[in-house]
């Protein structure tokens, strides 16, 4: 047990930030559905009911969705450009060897099964977390729309007005102010990130170069 | 590594089930 807590320390202390913000979420926007409804003479609802509500599930998914947006695009981008100095970055942008990354004959006794393979399993895990984290993204924006839909065809009911199309919605201003909203603040953290690590240091952490280290150096080393 | 691995399985689950309840709920204009 105790090595179990100490093995996923990562996972579970920022699984714990998320249930704990999640929950919290769920709580206040609940009161803000309520309030809401109040106002507009509706019925009011139980914490269950909003649980499985439309609301909550817009307002989760439309966060979500540009979090995965960003490291997918983090992850591809940092493919093929660099940031002089960044620990977040490469020295300079070019593809990887067979045998640095250790596959097909390179690979070790104790690599992974598919990257011992070759073929196609091997292209496959070669780009596994980018395939992942892409399902994610388009699941969770599809989400998105999909709630974000029913909850506007909600308020175009409450105030007397045509419901729209599923294709009409994603073409509204709506979907995409929820959407680009979440991406703008993603997008300026991601690039200062990248060219604060050249200039600052977080001692002790990953995400940082060495305190010393010049500030011409690429790579967290 | 089974500990770690387990770890990982219960965040992929929970996020595609997260994904999948919400897409029901949208589509049944919950």
């Amino acid at each position: 047990m105790r090595r179990f807590v100490r093995d996923n320390g990562i996972a579970l202390l920022f699984g714990a930030l998320f249930l704990g913000s999640v929950a919290a979420q769920a709580w206040t926007g609940w009161h803000v559905y309520n309030h809401d409804a109040q106002a507009h003479d509706s019925d009011t609802i139980g914490l269950g009911r909003y649980l499985i509500s439309s609301h909550y599930g817009q307002a989760v998914l439309e966060n979500w969705q540009s979090e995965w947006l960003q490291f997918l695009l983090f992850a591809l981008a940092t493919m093929f450009v660099v940031q002089k100095g960044s620990a977040e970055s490469e020295e300079e942008a070019r593809m990887s060897t067979d045998k640095e990354e250790r596959i097909g004959r390179y690979a070790q006794s104790d690599s992974p099964r598919w990257a011992k393979t070759g073929g196609w399993r091997t292209s496959v895990y070669s780009y596994s977390l980018l395939i992942v984290m892409l399902v994610i993204f388009v699941g969770s924006w599809a989400g998105q729309s999909v709630t974000g839909w029913t909850q506007y065809n909600a308020e175009q009911r409450d105030h007397g007005e045509p419901a729209t199309s599923w294709s009409g919605y994603v073409r509204s201003a709506e979907f995409w102010e929820d959407t680009v909203q979440n991406w703008q603040s993603e997008f300026l953290v991601i690039g200062a990130v990248a060219i604060f690590s050249v200039f600052l240091r977080a001692r002790h952490s990953v995400e940082s170069k060495r305190v010393g280290a010049p500030h011409a150096e690429t790579g967290s080393g | 590594m089974r500990h770690v691995f387990a770890v990982f399985l219960a965040y992929l689950l929970f996020i595609l089930a997260g994904i999948a309840f919400f897409l029901v709920v949208g589509l049944r204009h919950l």
